[in-house]
């Protein structure tokens, strides 16, 4: 199947929505307009930009038509992107949505990042991330979802970047209300001005067209009218059929800067008014070992090195402050210091691994919380006619963004009381902002936080345990300082993917159909039907989670659950055609549940992909694995090459289908990145204890995948049309590392149930 | 008093001669383009030229560049602006996801081209394998740098909207 | 119902990651050298070091 063939399907399922959507509210209009929000009250003139007017329209001739654009004198359209910018394409695809609503010549197209300003929550992200359910509300109940997630939006500092979700959520039901809308308040300010009706003019490339009396005018002519017009909060979205930027291959905006080496990230930041050289910078050392404190510190030697200014025990690190980075961190590398005693009883990987397994054997038979239940699967293991019994693990994992984790901070005093100043990579600049209120004792409305590219972030960044001890550190000095972690600091000291076992009891009948499925794990996070395998026909179902201490701490990383949950779901699902004596890829078609047309629909299109079932050579092998995540269902089959020992990855073929593709290439790009991201930790990610502290260090010994190792990877989309729609940054992930391992066993016989595989065969 | 040229200009700096250039560059010059990845050699995000061969400038102290020219990704360019070849293919071809490790990525991959004008998968391997993109592009890297090698053909804005339609 | 109740919690979790602790902590200890713009790398730590600035724990 192809784009164009499902592009009409696409079109059929967007059109029979479209009206949903056009009456969510303009959110951003309400909450502006003083928290009476809602739905369907349209908003008086002046309201919708109030303050904030200054802030992101202050240049000469610029016009705010709404809080999402605002068009300059010189016809510029600027939209005003409220999500972070990580590597995603979020800032360009949401401004082709904006863009083509408002028929905006891409040409002169520009995107700004939105401030952190409780204007600019994702209210509707909040929503999918808590109450994905309410995404498809009925119309009566709508108003009162949309106001409720308004406010909790602001008040939860709602400004996220995350979960899949920033086209899917603020695309669709903000940057397309806010670009049609804005459409509409031109028209309507240059049909009063002509003294034409509004339905006779027509707009393309940010151009204003009154046929019938052959008057046009740039949008930038009628900027400052149409923004004393009322503004729709339910205006018409384009049928598909009328797209014309949207589901189109759009070169990113952020590309250019980043190959001139232009782009600033969190660790580039520059202090206005801060000469170069007078700059400070913070190098800082955690105890090893999470929840414990600094008790002591010598630091005698690092008093005496070049360039020192500050050496702090701030309690819960060590800080030096020095003319620049390396100086500090060359200083802190002197410092010893003694820690207090850890409570946790996990010292070693060996400890932790015990952990899950002592919780798993306590809850027994039926012991933990139910996760998801169905038919009696107990009795259906005792009576299966092939029962199947394995366990799996998968390890801590760190982030290890490519851009060490860092915060710039400026705490002064100025006329108007104490002021913060935060420059940092974040995918929550709000919470941060939050964080810092709470570290300082002071007031958000006396911190701003700046907030530019991100050097990755795989979730790592949805944390503020580093813009606290910034902050802490700028209080303490008086003047700004650059904090920045070492690799080191930054492998070890940081919040993890969490590490888990799997059991599972499986039974077959005598025809092979997989008919009793029991697992048991300890860590669920989110999304919580990862554990779920939701998308099989499996007559008796139990799901259940034990509770286990985690040493490290917890953090999203990629996909989450799915993380593991794919690798040990699809692993088992393998193992079970195995035992049937089936095809592994028919195996799953022959399963699939209710509601599966996509997921046959990949699964197919990645059999043909591959060429399934033409014969490889010896040692030689396909695997596949299905996973639906974030509203996106995709299936892998990798070929690995097991002649030479250790798995060679050679070929991986995707087939994704998020409903319907904004845009392809970026699409593609983050599919393919995710499959890297899946088969780096497949490979060799591994995050191991030693005396309760981690023992992998940086890149030499927490490896990445590197250009050598990397197999090819295609990616086809199939545009279903399923809405809502699909995310693109997490769902290439989970498929990748079980796909491989069945791939090992297709090639090897060697069934691998733990993460990573690469040293299983050193 | 050291004496080198960075990106053509000649420069003196009173600097502590055993900090590695990466922190010269980024702190003391103000060109944030070179990146600090990981302090050891181990991920080229901090990749510079100096006399036009690639080094880890996180782990080159600035005593090693006395006399000779260090190029950085502000330096790639044209003298004009105009792009390079290679900053032109990774526009192209849509490789930068974050963007953190591209400036390495770029420089190893101009060393590359510059001494194999045609190379082969093998040769790109070695040449980049050094260096690290935690989000994942290596596949782009590799047609990024046989557009720019002239060994493949530019994928065209329209040409990546043909095969989205 | 349930799962609303249990969205919110997931909420609430997010808030308290957000915000952390609320407790303002000071420096245990500060040891200040230098200010910044100083020639501190030229400076020996015996002229620019104040006589044991540490101070108590809060």
């Amino acid at each position: 199947m192809s784009e164009q063939d499902t592009g009409t399907a696409a079109a059929k399922k967007e059109r029979s929505t479209a009206a949903k959507w056009s009456r969510r509210g303009f959110i951003g209009a309400g909450v502006l307009a003083g928290g009476a929000l809602l739905i369907g009250v349209g908003v008086r003139p002046g309201n919708p930009v109030g303050k904030l007017k200054a802030t992101v329209a202050g240049g000469a001739g610029e016009e705010l038509v709404n809080s999402w654009v605002k068009i300059g004198a010189d016809n510029i359209v600027t939209a005003i992107i409220p999500h972070c910018e990580m590597g995603q394409g979020a800032h360009s695809v949401l401004a082709q949505m904006l863009a083509d609503e408002l028929d905006a010549d891409w040409a002169k197209v520009e995107v700004m990042q939105a401030p952190a300003d409780g204007s600019y929550i994702v209210s509707d992200t909040a929503r999918m991330f808590v109450a994905p359910f309410t995404m498809n509300a009925a119309d009566w109940i709508e108003p009162t979802w949309d106001g409720l997630f308004t406010q909790i939006g602001r008040l939860a500092d709602a400004m996220i970047t995350g979960g899949s979700s920033s086209i899917r959520t603020t695309g669709q039901y903000q940057m397309r209300i806010a670009g049609a809308a804005a459409r509409k308040m031109l028209i309507g300010a240059a049909a009063d001005e002509w003294g034409v009706p509004a339905s006779e003019i027509t707009t393309r490339d940010s151009t204003l067209i009154h046929s019938g009396s052959g008057k046009s005018a740039p949008y930038s002519d009628f900027a400052a009218a149409a923004a004393e017009q009322p503004m729709d909060s339910s205006p018409a979205l384009k049928d598909p059929k009328d797209y014309r930027l949207m589901g189109k291959s759009k070169r990113r905006t952020d590309i250019p800067a980043k190959v001139m080496g232009k782009a600033d990230f969190g660790i580039d930041a520059n202090i206005p008014g801060v000469e170069l050289a007078d700059l400070s910078y913070a190098a800082v050392r955690r105890p090893p070992v999470p929840g414990t404190e600094v008790t002591s510190m010598d630091a005698e030697a690092a008093k005496g090195m070049p360039g020192v200014q500050q050496i702090l025990n701030m309690g819960s690190f060590i800080a030096v402050v020095a003319d620049g980075y390396w100086n500090a961190q060359q200083a802190l590398n002197t410092i010893t210091a003694e820690y207090s005693a850890s409570e946790s009883p996990i010292k070693t990987t060996a400890d932790q691994f015990a952990a899950f397994r002592d919780a798993i054997d306590s809850a027994g038979d039926d012991g933990g919380e139910q996760a998801a239940s169905k038919g009696d699967a107990a009795s259906a293991f005792a009576d299966a006619a092939t029962k199947l019994e394995a366990e799996y693990s998968a390890p801590f994992l760190a982030h290890a963004p490519m851009e060490p984790v860092n915060c710039t901070a400026w705490v002064r005093d100025t006329d108007d009381g104490a002021k913060c100043d935060i420059w940092t990579s974040t995918q929550v600049p709000l919470m941060a902002r939050s964080a810092a209120a709470g570290a300082l004792g002071m007031d958000d409305e006396d911190i701003t936080v700046h907030h530019p590219f991100l050097g990755g972030a795989f979730g790592r960044r949805l944390e503020n345990d580093y813009v606290t001890m910034a902050v802490r550190v700028a209080k303490a000095t008086g003047y700004p300082i650059k904090m920045i972690w070492s690799r080191e600091e930054d492998t070890q000291k940081a919040l993890y993917r969490p590490a888990d076992v799997s059991r599972f009891k499986g039974g077959l009948d005598a025809g092979g159909k997989l008919i009793a499925y029991n697992n048991i794990f300890t860590q669920r996070h989110d999304p919580a039907e990862a554990s779920v395998p939701g998308i099989y026909d499996i007559a008796n179902t139990s799901v259940r989670v034990a509770e286990a201490p985690l040493h490290l701490p917890f953090s999203a990383w990629r996909s989450v659950d799915h993380s593991q949950q794919g690798f040990f779901i699809e692993s088992f699902i393998d193992e079970a055609a195995i035992a049937a004596g089936a095809d592994p890829l028919e195996y799953r078609l022959n399963m699939l549940g209710a509601n599966t047309a996509r997921h046959k629909g990949v699964l197919e299109k990645v059999a043909e992909m591959s060429n399934w079932s033409a014969p490889r050579g010896e040692g030689i092998g396909l695997g596949v694995a299905i996973v639906e995540s974030f509203g996106t269902v995709g299936a892998e089959v990798i070929e690995v090459d097991m002649t030479s020992g250790g798995p060679k990855m050679l070929n991986v073929w995707a087939a994704m289908d998020a409903g319907y593709v904004m845009n392809p290439d970026g699409f593609r790009n983050q599919i393919e990145g995710g499959i890297v991201f899946g088969l780096t930790a497949a490979m060799y990610g591994e995050i191991e204890l030693e005396d309760g502290a981690v023992k992998q260090s940086n890149f030499h010994d927490y490896q990445m995948l590197r250009m050598d190792e990397t197999p090819a990877i295609e990616v086809a989309i199939i545009n279903s049309g399923t809405v809502p729609i699909g995310g693109a940054g997490e769902p290439g992930t989970p498929p990748a590392a079980p796909a491989l391992a069945n791939a090992i066993f297709a090639a090897s016989g060697k069934r691998l149930r733990e993460m990573p595989f690469a040293k299983q065969f050193a | 008093m050291i004496e080198f040229t960075i990106n053509g200009q000649a420069t003196s700096l009173d600097a502590d001669p055993n900090m590695p250039i990466l922190w010269v560059v980024r702190e003391k010059l103000g060109m944030t383009g070179t990146k600090f990845g990981c302090g050891i050699a181990a991920c080229g995000a901090c990749t510079v030229h100096l006399d036009g061969e690639p080094v880890r400038s996180c782990s080159t102290p600035l005593s090693a560049a006395e006399g000779r020219a260090i190029t950085t990704i502000e330096g790639v360019s044209g003298e004009d602006g105009e792009l390079s070849a290679v900053q032109q293919a990774w526009i192209s071809e849509q490789v930068p996801q974050c963007g953190y490790c591209q400036s390495g990525q770029i420089m190893s991959a101009t060393a590359l081209l510059r001494d194999n004008p045609a190379p082969s998968d093998d040769d790109i391997d070695a040449a980049m394998s050094g260096n690290i993109c935690r989000c994942g592009t290596y596949k782009r890297i590799r047609q990024a740098i046989k557009v720019a090698a002239g060994l493949e053909t530019a994928q065209s804005e329209d040409e990546a909207q043909e095969s989205a339609a | 119902m349930r799962k609303f109740t249990a969205s919110m919690a997931a909420l609430g979790t997010l808030l308290i990651a957000a915000c952390g602790g609320s407790e303002v902590q000071e420096p245990v200890e500060q040891i200040i050298i230098a200010e910044p713009g100083e020639a501190a790398s030229a400076a020996a730590p015996e002229q620019a070091a104040p006589p044991e600035p540490e101070q108590p724990a809060e």
